[in-house]
Formats: structure tokens, sequence, C-alpha cells
């Protein structure tokens, strides 16, 4: 029961931070930025390899937040509203560094099988891994295995067709396999 | 291990993952918003500015249009057909006078509009015409009269005064030189009848129209100045009405004259 009310406290402080932050309050900007910009630049780390650049591209995100701030209806979450912002502008970000290809090769779709491979890894591991994909894979992946995205929304946002996005998924999951296995054997060799 | 619980795998694992932005992160976001809150700023500034301007404007336009409309009422409100009728005669042969460009200012004295009779009779039907043509000089003299009206009756100009008495001895001095080219004529008459045995009616009439001719060139020519005389052309037509009394004079002198000889002979002859 307190921990419920300890939510409802949260929230409340939220809202009101929220609607400070939306009369430039630079205090609740600040404590909101506090609160979600550790989460916020893990998001743009999913994508962007390099961590200044993730940081980057975090801060122009942040900056879309507080000055859209007055366009935030309150409808659902407010981390799930900047999350959304994020994604995009990680994606933009890169999109502005060069151009990202999506090769779109003949793909057999197979079931894929991950047996025999270890999966219970690392953070920086997962990310590692993740960040051996190329951009178009990496993007796909990302937004469809971690951030949730449908195919649909993936092909609007990276204005790809769905079955692109299909295929990048396809491709994505394979080469993760076959650097899992790498790594596997590599663990497995040395134990 | 399927993929789906290789995705939830790596998806747990990077849910729970937090990184720590630089210490400068937020300060450089700050200097970005306070830029675009100063760009707002003076945005605002520039609107309440461009407002209070359009006020002003339109606060003058509005003063300038109430100032105009009241320059028109009292425009209007000049009526110069109203003024025309109150102005009193000696204002109107005044107004003539000034059309004849002779020096001559008359004031509203009762002996003056005697002498100048005539003069005010064709002032009159002057100031007529003007007002009939021209209306806007009407009112215009209007406006340069006034001194005169506010001026006593009795401080009449001791100038205008001598004016006066100079036009009535033209107008006697006219009349004199009338009688001496009566004189004039007779006498050639006579050297005529000296000369010659008989005087024809043809030569009476040369000598009376060379006579008359003489008599209205020395009348519009006054004092050899070459500008015409409105008062010697209306003496011109005078003349001209009563040229049968010149030409009667004459004959009376001539009459007398005979009468003298014709006594003067019997007298000699008795």
């Amino acid at each position: 029961m307190k921990r419920f009310l300890k939510v409802i406290q949260l929230h409340k402080n939220e809202s009101q931070l929220i609607k400070k932050a939306a009369q430039n309050n630079r205090e609740a900007q600040h404590v909101l930025y506090e609160m979600h910009a550790p989460k916020m630049l893990s998001i743009c780390r999913y994508y962007i390899k390099d961590v200044q650049q993730a940081e980057e591209a975090m801060l122009n995100g942040f900056f879309k937040v507080f000055t859209k701030l007055k366009d935030y209806k309150f409808q659902g979450s407010f981390e799930g509203w900047i999350r959304r912002i994020m994604v995009r502008e990680s994606i933009s970000f890169l999109r502005q560094k060069k151009h990202i290809e999506f090769p779109e090769d003949n793909v057999e779709y197979h079931n894929q099988e991950t047996n025999n491979v270890k999966t219970e890894m690392e953070v920086a591991d997962i990310q590692l891994l993740i960040d051996g994909l190329p951009e178009g894979y990496r993007m796909v992946f990302v937004m469809y295995a971690i951030e949730g995205y449908k195919h649909a929304e993936i092909a609007e946002l990276l204005q790809i067709s769905e079955g692109t996005s299909k295929s990048q998924l396809f491709k994505a999951r394979q080469l993760l396999q076959t650097q899992l296995k790498k790594l596997n054997n590599m663990s497995y060799g040395t134990n | 291990m399927a993929p789906i619980k290789f995705d939830e795998h790596i998806k747990e694992q990077l849910e729970q993952r937090q990184l720590t932005p630089s210490k400068d992160a937020w300060r450089q976001l700050e200097q970005r918003l306070d830029a675009v809150e100063e760009g707002n700023k003076k945005s605002n500034h520039f609107w309440w500015i461009g407002i209070a301007a359009g006020f002003i404007g339109i606060l003058l336009v509005v003063s300038v249009l109430f100032k105009d409309e009241k320059g028109i009422n009292t425009n209007t409100v000049v009526d110069t057909e109203h003024l025309q009728p109150k102005m009193p005669d000696y204002q109107l042969e005044v107004q003539s006078k000034n059309v004849t460009s002779t020096p001559i200012e008359i004031k509203n004295t009762q002996a003056k509009e005697e002498v100048l009779e005539n003069h005010t009779k064709v002032a009159v039907t002057k100031n007529k015409k003007s007002k009939s043509d021209k209306l806007p000089d009407a009112t215009k003299t209007i406006q340069i009269v006034p001194n005169p009206i506010e001026e006593p009756l009795a401080e009449v100009n001791s100038s205008t005064e001598d004016q006066l008495s100079k036009e009535a001895i033209d107008l006697t001095s006219s009349k004199d030189l009338e009688t001496i080219k009566a004189k004039e004529v007779v006498a050639k008459i006579l050297q005529l009848k000296d000369t010659q045995t008989t005087v024809s009616d043809a030569d009476i009439e040369a000598l009376l129209d060379a006579a008359h001719k003489e008599i209205t060139l020395q009348r519009t020519h006054k004092g050899g100045t070459k500008t015409v005389d409105a008062d010697a052309l209306l003496q011109d037509v005078e003349f001209d009405i009563a040229e049968e009394s010149f030409r009667s004079k004459v004959f009376e002198m001539l009459k007398a004259g005979y009468k003298e000889i014709q006594t003067a002979v019997v007298e000699r002859n008795n």
C-alpha cells in the first residue's frame, strides 16, 4: 500500500515537473533531465556506436523534448514519449552522418535456432555484438527486438518497405547467431 | 534457445543498463535552451513594438482625419453669397475703382457721390459683372477692403480729396476745351469766309470732325501718358451723345459772330 502511494506521489511530482518544465522552468527541466538522461543515453547507444555521438543525439533529443513539451498531452508514460523522440533523433543523427544502406539479398527464411549457444551474456558483450552488425541490420533489430516496434512502423520511420524491414531483421539475427557461436567457441576453448 | 528468447534476454539486459552522460552535457543543453528563450523574448519584444507602432500609427491617422474634417467645416462656413450683399455701396465703388487701376480711393461722403455720379453708375454695373463672372475675386476684395471700414468716416484721406478735386477740374477743363475748340472752329470758318467767297457745308463738317478728334485725343491721353483712362472713355461716350450740343454751340457762336459782323457793317455803312 505504501509503495502504491509512493508511485502516485512520484507521478504527481513528475506531472508538476513537466508542467513547470513546459513553462521554461530551468530547474524542473534539469530535474527531468537528471531523471531520464542515463536511460536515454543507453537507448541512443543501441543505435550509435560512439558514446560521445550518442550523447550528442541524446542532447538533441532532450532539446526537442523541452521545446515541444507544451505538445505533450499526458497520454501514456512520459518516459515512453521521450524514448520515441530519442529513437527518431538517433536515426536522423545516423542519416545525417552518412547514407545508411539496407542490402536486400535473396533470403531463405528458416527456423533460426541458437542451440548450444551461450545466451547468458554480459550487457557489454551484447552491446559489442550489436555494434558488430551493419547499421541497417542494427537499426531494424534494435527497433524490433528491443524497442518493440512493428515492421510497418519501422518501414515508415526508416522509409523502407516492410519486406526490407523483415529481411533486415532475419539477417541481423543470422549474423548475431554466428557471432554468438564464435563467442561460445572462444569461451569454451578458453575454459 | 529460440530467437524470441534470445531477443528477450538481450532486451532484459539492455533495459537495465544506464549510461551517465558527461558533466558538460546539461550545460550545453541549457545554453541551447537559453538561446532559444532569448530569441523568443526578442521576437516577443518585436511583436510588442510592432503593436505599439501600429497603435501610434492608427492614432496619428485618426487625428489627421479629424483635423481635416474640422478644416473642411471651417471652410464651408464661408458663404460668399451672404457676405456679398452685406457689402456697403461705397465698398463696391472702391472695388470698381481698383478694377480700373486708378489710384483713387473713395470714401462714403455725399459730396463725392455727387461728383462721381456717373462713375458710380458704371462702377456698379462693372461690379455686378465681376460678381457673376468671378465670385472668388469678389471674396478677395472683401478681405482687402475692411481697413477703410474700421476707420471713421471723418478721417478721409486728404490725398484722395485732392485727387477728387483734380478730377473735377479735369471735368471742367474738358468743358473749357470744348468752348476753346468751338471758338477755334468759328475762327477758322471766318478765315475761310475771308479768303474764299463761299464756305461749303463740307468744309464746316471737316472742321468740326477735326475739332472733335482733337478733343477726344486730348481727353483719352492725359498728360502724355499712354495709359487708357476709363473716365476719359466714359466722357468720350458722353461726348458722343452730347455731340449735337457741341455742333449747336459752334453754330450758335457762328451766328453770334455773324450778327456781330452784320451790326458792325451796318454801323460802318451808317
